[in-house]
């Protein structure tokens, strides 16, 4: 999985908690745009440092259609 | 495993005080799972969210959970998607951490002795469960309110 600063997270999995959760990618952890990322949630407005699974996606902010180009994490933190 | 401290890329601001750790600064959640031993365990029944306090044990990178019979919780968690939060000081700050993965029951024989002498114990006659989670993400903060 890679991301950088902009792109959004979607965590599908989060649906028990309500809805599905989607936060924004405000820093990464290395250059190489892998995880963990600090992330802003819309849902509360935290930030947390999420390590994602592979119920995680990210979704770029300029991709015009961000679902079908949605990139699937398929490695564990 | 110990707590570390990332420099992100693309955070401009600093902030630092006596009762929060330094912006950049984060706990391993492992970490904080492993100093944690109960935690809040939220599950979906027919009437929404549930959440009970539950104890747990790290064994590797899974949680164990053994819960009673009588415990809601235990009908409705096998083979269900379920958030583990725990909150417990390192680093001398406090840190909340919400694991999400699917949870599932395992037969008795197949905990370890050493693993269960760390989960609750339930008289004989009580019906009880073990229920491994394995979370597939996981992210930690300061706990702040």
């Amino acid at each position: 999985m890679k991301a950088e600063v902009g792109d959004l997270v979607v965590v599908a999995s989060r649906k028990l908690l309500g809805q599905v959760r989607v936060g924004e990618v405000i820093a990464v952890g290395d250059s190489s745009g892998g995880g963990p990322y600090r992330v802003r949630w819309s849902d509360d407005g935290r930030e947390t440092l999420f390590f994602p699974g592979p119920d995680a996606h990210v979704e770029h902010p300029s991709d015009k259609h961000p679902d079908a180009q949605a990139e699937t994490v398929s490695d564990k933190q | 495993m110990t707590a570390h401290s990332v420099q992100f890329r693309g955070s401009g601001r600093t902030h630092e005080n006596q009762s929060s750790p330094p912006r950049n600064h984060y706990a391993n959640p492992w970490q904080v799972l492993s100093e944690a031993n109960d935690g809040r365990l939220l599950f979906l029944t027919g009437h929404g969210v549930r959440a009970v306090v539950v104890q747990y044990t790290l064994a590797g990178e899974e949680i164990m959970l053994h819960l009673p019979d009588f415990n809601e919780a235990t009908h409705y968690v096998s083979n269900s998607h379920v958030v583990l939060e725990a909150i417990a000081p390192v680093d001398g700050y406090r840190w909340k951490v919400s694991a999400s993965g699917d949870a599932a029951e395992i037969p008795d024989h197949d905990v370890l002795a050493a693993t269960a002498a760390h989960l609750e114990q339930w008289p004989t006659g009580i019906a009880s469960r073990y229920i491994v989670i394995k979370p597939t993400s996981l992210d930690v903060a300061p706990d702040e309110p």
